[in-house]
């Protein structure tokens, strides 16, 4: 019986590894969308970020930031120096696409000029 | 039907009847002196005759109900009071008188509201909108099913015979609150005078202009519980707003 749990567990990691990477993209993809929202909403109009911005929007936008900010430190060859416009080559990516590049390649792709 | 003048109880009996509970007797007491006050200049109107008109037009009504008084006499009855008996067939329209004097204030009004059916519906309509449609009737201290069926059968209402529901939850506005010492019209049109100090303020809230809005909300000044809660949300939910910007902006 225990064998049995064991092997199905294994499975279900297996399983999980490749669609945990997908989601990692897709995260990175629909935070970066967020923030590039709240950017707009603020050259919009005055105050009008403040009250349309949910907190967990918020929270997601601030995961975006602090993705690009990480990854430009850390990789001095990236040659884009602007973060919105790496933020909003990011969100360009279709969310709910099958199949999304990892966020390591999201990121490289990002640095293009 | 006229029932024996010697048996006639006092008229504090009477209001003790009518009054208590909710409120508890007996009516004396120290807390009740206000309500105390008014109830007895209201009973002092609809026992006097009511003068209409002027010159060769002016008419003297009867009283609406009869009243006798006696001042007791004899040896160490100087100042003391002076008893009134009250038939008690005029109970109902006492009851009545009470109610009207709550809602519109001045003894005057009831007693023009008994006399004239004709003037009513202009006191209803105003009711109506001043209670329900502007205020919170809650908020008033006031159960809000009786207070309808109190306007609905006003109108129409045999004053001496039919009761009018009690729309005041658990005490009297004779009994004196707010700065106006029981006279809920005038504690209602300074509520609503308050509300409209921001009028402007809420108005540019309520069309979603924040900056507007916050601008006028730091020139209110008021005591009004209601108007303060909305200021203070105003004013925060700004805060909350420009500092979003100004963090939005830090970041750039």
């Amino acid at each position: 019986m225990k064998a049995i749990n064991l092997a199905f567990a294994l499975l279900l990691i297996n399983a999980a590894i490749p669609a945990l990477a997908n989601d990692d993209s897709k995260h990175l993809v629909s935070s970066c969308r967020e923030l590039v929202e709240i950017y707009v909403k603020r050259d919009q109009q005055h105050l009008l970020a403040g009250l349309t911005t949910s907190t967990s929007e918020a929270l997601r936008a601030g995961y975006c930031r602090g993705v690009l900010d990480e990854y430009r430190r850390s990789n001095y060859s990236c040659a884009q120096n602007n973060w919105y416009t790496q933020a909003a080559s990011i969100a360009a990516y279709p969310e709910y696409a099958e199949e999304l590049p990892a966020v390591e390649a999201l990121l490289e792709q990002s640095c293009a000029l | 039907m006229r029932s024996d003048a010697k048996k006639w109880p006092e008229h504090t009996t009477i209001l003790e009847r009518l009054l208590c509970p909710p409120l508890l007797a007996p009516l004396s007491q120290k807390q009740y002196g206000a309500l105390r006050i008014a109830l007895n200049t209201l009973v002092e109107a609809l026992a006097s005759p009511t003068v209409k008109g002027r010159g060769p037009l002016k008419t003297i009504l009867p009283p609406l109900m009869d009243m006798k008084r006696d001042r007791p006499s004899g040896p160490g009855a100087t100042g003391s009071r002076e008893h009134w008996y009250i038939n008690p067939n005029d109970e109902v329209l006492i009851w009545n008188a009470i109610i009207l004097q709550g809602l519109f204030g001045a003894p005057k009004t009831a007693v023009m509201l008994i006399r004239e059916p004709s003037e009513r519906q202009a006191y209803v309509d105003w009711a109506m909108q001043l209670f329900l449609d502007r205020q919170s009737v809650a908020g008033l201290g006031l159960l809000r099913q009786e207070l309808i069926i109190l306007l609905d059968r006003l109108p129409q209402c045999d004053m001496a015979n039919e009761k009018l529901p009690n729309p005041f939850a658990d005490a009297l506005p004779q009994m004196g609150f707010g700065p106006h010492k029981g006279n809920l019209l005038k504690t209602l049109a300074t509520q609503t005078a308050a509300l409209s100090v921001g009028d402007s303020m809420m108005a540019h809230y309520l069309n979603g202009d924040l900056e507007l809005a916050y601008r006028q909300a730091c020139d209110v000044q008021t005591d009004n519980a209601l108007l303060m809660k909305y200021r203070d949300l105003i004013i925060n939910e700004y805060q909350e707003a420009k500092e979003f910007d100004d963090l939005l902006d830090f970041l750039r």
